[in-house]
């Protein structure tokens, strides 16, 4: 009976089972979309994903957002209820250096299961969109303002504002030839262009550090103006001489004066600082030689860009090109100092640091090259050696020759190309080659003599401080040899002084045996020793031990 | 035999590690100017001011321990003393509200600043090449900035006040000992990969 019910009500479930199921799959024939795409360009957050259906139509979508370590989900704003593939997140404020989570679901009258999207850091994942671009011309030259990717209250490139550096194409309008310029920052001067052209360029920012580089502004063209009557100085460079700066140019035309303007080369970087303009050097202004003078201490420790301008009264000429200087380079560049010392067949150099005029040495924290000539003082043959640290040897020279030499520092990174001059000769003679021959193998033999002496030395020396600090505490071991019985070895490690007195009482009989035993073996400890026992046997035991020591005393006597 | 190679691997070692020193000897000496300058700037602070500003201290939370570098390559090193001076760059720059002083010696820091940056950089053009393991010093410098987005929030909240800067300015200071002790590091570093 029972079994009966049971087997029918399995049929039942069975029967019913497939029938439920597909109700329950009815409701949950939604499925949510699988690949869904992340796309952020400056602050714009933009998910794109494909239907999972096609044939079904009218479904929403809708996504939450997880920050990471917290359990719940948020609605993510912007991003609900949309009927296309396409949504945009912008107006969330997110930690842009955090990860976060994305989970999408469709929905129509019911709601398939969530999808989680693959956890992903905003700003890792960001592109930099196109930065802005404004154009000033001049004759041969076309100066470049560049503001960074995104908004000013950017909230992607917050942090990173100044790290952006930027490349672009250039080109003629005419002609399809194109070049690059890499690497440079948001103002930026192209120069040695022709007048009266006009040019197109494109720009895009890059943050090598992030290893991320953005997409390409759209083209600006400019053209070029008239050429200007006077042209920019060229061929600037700055020298160091006593305590001032030389600064030295080119210039064709005669009867004009210049003017100098100095800046800070760290504002390139950030124009947009109030800092940013360009300060005359007063010992410079209006100066009718192609050169001017002003003293180092206009200038702090640090890296300046420097430029020039012509003017005959009526009219100016453009500025020249901009040039780098770095104080640190340039200050450090006075010859070295340097003293030879002499050897049989080579040269010592040590290089000290060079000081100035009024004899405090400089510190030579800038890394240098040494460029080292010399030469026989009887011929001009010059021969050179580079040295990177401050001690050099010249080998291979002749003995009791005078050799010549002078000395020149060099930066060491080539971009910066800067040298100092030769310091003054020095001559020294090299020393005879035989006498340090000589001098070697008389010192080699004075240390092999010694060295005996010395290793004698230190041994006694050691036996007397083991003696004082490590006195053995133990007996010598021939004492074993000489008394194998144990009373005896007590009665000599502990002597007393009824022994003492006992010892002197001596039996004539026994010592005319101990003399001729002596006689006949001084070597042969132990069978002596094995001797004395058999003649102590003769005696009673209690005296064993006194005639022992009496026997002990007649050998040293004797 | 392996006792002869030996002895020439640690001499080629020993070389390379003079040559290149020289340069991060450079960088480092020019940290502690920085260091120095920044001190400056500090200590000219008036102590009354900095009474009444402890009320307004914040823990930054100087992500030192993960950015401490134990086993780290030279590289992610370079990367995270890059970001973190670049960084303190931008954050001084945007500080304009400074009497005549302030602002010769806020300008001095600066230059110090850029030129370590510069060299800095010359270095990391050097060792582009050897440079591996970008995911790393992606990571360290996600860090990084995340401890200064936390410094210009706390700027932001307090609307730039004259107390709020001085806050700032000592925790750069934190910031600056950190930066000297990571450049030791890793002049003592040299050549390692």
């Amino acid at each position: 009976m029972m079994v009966t019910l049971l087997g029918a009500t399995t049929l039942v479930l069975v029967i019913l089972a497939p029938w439920v199921l597909s109700a329950a799959a009815d409701g949950k024939n939604l499925k949510s979309p699988q690949k869904v795409e992340v796309d952020i360009i400056d602050d714009t957050f933009i998910l794109t994903w494909n239907r999972s259906d096609e044939s079904v139509g009218n479904v929403t979508f809708s996504f939450d957002y997880q920050r990471p370590g917290m359990d719940n989900w948020i609605k993510l704003p912007g991003c609900q209820n949309i009927t296309s593939t396409k949504c945009n997140f912008s107006s969330l404020k997110l930690n842009i250096y955090e990860e976060i989570k994305l989970r999408i679901r469709a929905e129509k009258e019911n709601t398939s299961s969530w999808y989680e999207v693959d956890s992903f850091t905003p700003f890792r994942k960001a592109q930099i969109g196109p930065p802005e671009v404004h154009l000033e011309a001049e004759d041969k030259a076309i100066v470049i303002h560049i503001s960074p990717p995104g908004t000013k209250d950017s909230v992607m490139w917050a942090l990173d504002g100044l790290s952006f550096t930027y490349s672009l194409v250039i080109w003629k309008n005419s002609s399809s030839v194109e070049e690059r310029i890499e690497n440079i920052y948001s103002r930026h001067k192209i120069y040695k262009l022709s007048p009266e052209t006009t040019y197109c360029l494109k720009v895009k920012a890059a943050l090598l550090t992030s290893r991320k580089i953005g997409v390409y502004s759209p083209v600006h063209c400019i053209k070029t103006t008239v050429e200007n009557e006077l042209p920019p100085p060229e061929n600037i460079e700055v020298i160091v001489q006593n305590q001032n700066y030389v600064l030295k140019w080119d210039y064709t035309y005669a009867n004009v004066t210049f003017q100098v303007q100095w800046l800070h080369a760290f504002l390139k970087r950030n124009p947009g600082n109030h800092l940013y303009k360009w300060k005359q050097i007063p010992d410079c202004e209006n100066v009718k030689t192609t050169q001017c003078v002003f003293p180092q201490n206009i200038f702090q420790k640090g890296i300046y860009l420097l430029r020039v301008q012509a003017s005959d009264g009526n009219n100016t000429s453009f500025w020249s090109e901009e040039i780098k200087f770095d104080t640190e380079i340039q200050a450090s560049l006075l010859p070295p100092v340097f003293n030879v010392r002499s050897l049989s067949d080579s040269l010592r150099i040590s290089i000290g640091a060079p000081k100035r005029s009024e004899n405090k040495p400089v510190i030579q924290d800038y890394p240098l090259i040494y460029e080292i000539l010399f030469w026989e003082n009887t011929s001009k043959a010059e021969r050179k050696i580079i040295e990177k640290k401050t001690d050099a040897t010249i080998p291979n020279l002749k003995p009791l020759t005078v050799y010549c030499v002078k000395a020149r520092a060099h930066s060491m990174d080539e971009k910066l190309n800067k040298s100092s001059v030769f310091s003054d000769v020095v001559c020294e003679e090299t020393k005879s080659g035989n006498t340090s021959k000589i001098w070697l193998i008389i010192g080699i033999f004075t240390v092999l003599l010694a060295l005996p002496f010395v290793i004698y030395a230190v041994k006694v020396l050691l036996r007397c401080i083991n003696y004082v600090f490590f006195p053995s505490l133990k007996p010598s071991s021939n004492i074993d040899e000489y008394f194998s019985e144990q009373p005896l070895k007590n009665l000599l490690l502990l002597t007393s002084e009824e022994q003492i007195e006992k010892c002197f009482i001596i039996e004539n009989i026994s010592t005319i045996a101990i003399v001729e035993e002596i006689n006949q073996t001084d070597e042969d400890h132990k069978k002596y020793s094995s001797q004395t026992s058999q003649d102590s046997g003769n005696y009673s035991n209690e005296d064993e031990s006194e005639n022992k020591t009496s026997e002990e005393l007649q050998q040293d006597f004797i | 035999m392996i006792i002869k190679h030996f002895f020439e691997i640690v001499l080629v070692l020993l070389a390379s590690t003079t040559v290149f020193s020289l340069d991060l000897k450079l960088i480092l000496f020019q940290q502690r100017r920085v260091n120095q300058e920044s001190l400056k700037l500090l200590n000219k602070l008036q102590t009354s001011s900095i009474h009444l500003c402890l009320p307004h201290r914040k823990n930054f939370l100087l992500p030192q321990k993960s950015l401490s570098p134990q086993q780290y390559q030279k590289g992610h090193t370079l990367a995270i003393l890059h970001e973190m001076l670049q960084q303190i760059f931008s954050l001084f720059r945007a500080n304009i509200s400074l009497d005549g002083w302030e602002e010769n010696h806020m300008e001095k820091f600066l230059i110090q600043l850029h030129q370590q940056l510069e060299y800095l950089e010359a270095l990391m053009g050097l060792e582009a090449e050897k440079l591996s393991g970008t995911l790393g010093s992606d990571n360290l410098r996600l860090q990084v900035k995340m401890y200064f987005r936390r410094i210009h929030d706390y700027l932001e909240n307090q609307d730039y006040s004259s107390c709020a800067w001085a806050i700032v300015r000592v925790e750069i200071n934190r910031c600056l000992f950190f930066v000297f002790s990571l450049t030791e590091k890793l002049s003592k570093q040299g050549t390692d990969p």
